[in-house]
């Protein structure tokens, strides 16, 4: 009972520090110099972003850092959320190409936006392997 | 800020790391967790206001 309130406990703690997090970044988002426009520039902080995470989660695979009965499951949400960020990182590539030189379609832009769902979606994934869920 | 109160939170779940059982594996998980996000975060803050460089976004090989 009491080793279940402390799960609990440590789950809040994590979910409210990733919300201060979330908020606080999105607080103080400046354009990086060199980005075309504002959505050009916020694509490539998720993107950054979502590398950092990639690469970190493939290092703790390595290092054994998950117990078996879930790392077989962290490591196919991890192929998940890669395949999802190759196709985000070539559909952003092709967005801001075009964009610099003043030519991006809004089917170009729209295909990022589609593609940086789907690595949400699939963040959200390996963070529930993780958890064991 | 926010990376002071992670490192704060990340010392906590290493202490509780150490206890036996259910609650010692799942504070071990959490610190990963923790650790995952304090990553992102400071690659986040490392870039802010840096110029856009795309070689900081390679394409990921998969995990094998």
């Amino acid at each position: 009972m009491v080793q279940r309130r402390l799960r609990v406990r440590l789950q809040t703690v994590l979910v409210l520090s990733l919300l201060a997090l979330l908020s606080n970044g999105c607080a103080a988002r400046p354009v990086h110099p060199g980005a075309v426009n504002k959505f050009d520039s916020d694509a490539y902080d998720a993107l950054l972003v979502t590398d950092s995470v990639i690469q970190t989660t493939r290092a703790d695979l390595v290092n054994n850092v998950f117990p078996p009965s879930i790392a077989p499951n962290v490591k196919d949400s991890l192929n998940y959320l890669i395949r999802a960020y190759n196709v985000a990182d070539i559909a952003y590539r092709t967005y801001h190409t075009a964009a610099l030189s003043g030519s991006a379609t809004p089917v170009q832009q729209a295909d990022v936006t589609t593609a940086l769902n789907q690595v949400s979606n699939a963040t959200s994934t390996l963070v529930n392997a993780k958890a064991g869920k | 800020m926010p990376l002071l109160i992670l490192t704060i939170i990340q010392a906590a779940l290493t202490a509780l790391s150490s206890i036996k059982g259910n609650v010692g594996a799942d504070a071990a998980l959490a610190s990963a967790l923790t650790t995952i996000i304090q990553n992102g975060l400071q690659a986040f803050q490392a870039a802010t206001g840096q110029p856009l460089d795309l070689t900081k976004i390679p394409l990921e090989p998969p995990v094998v």
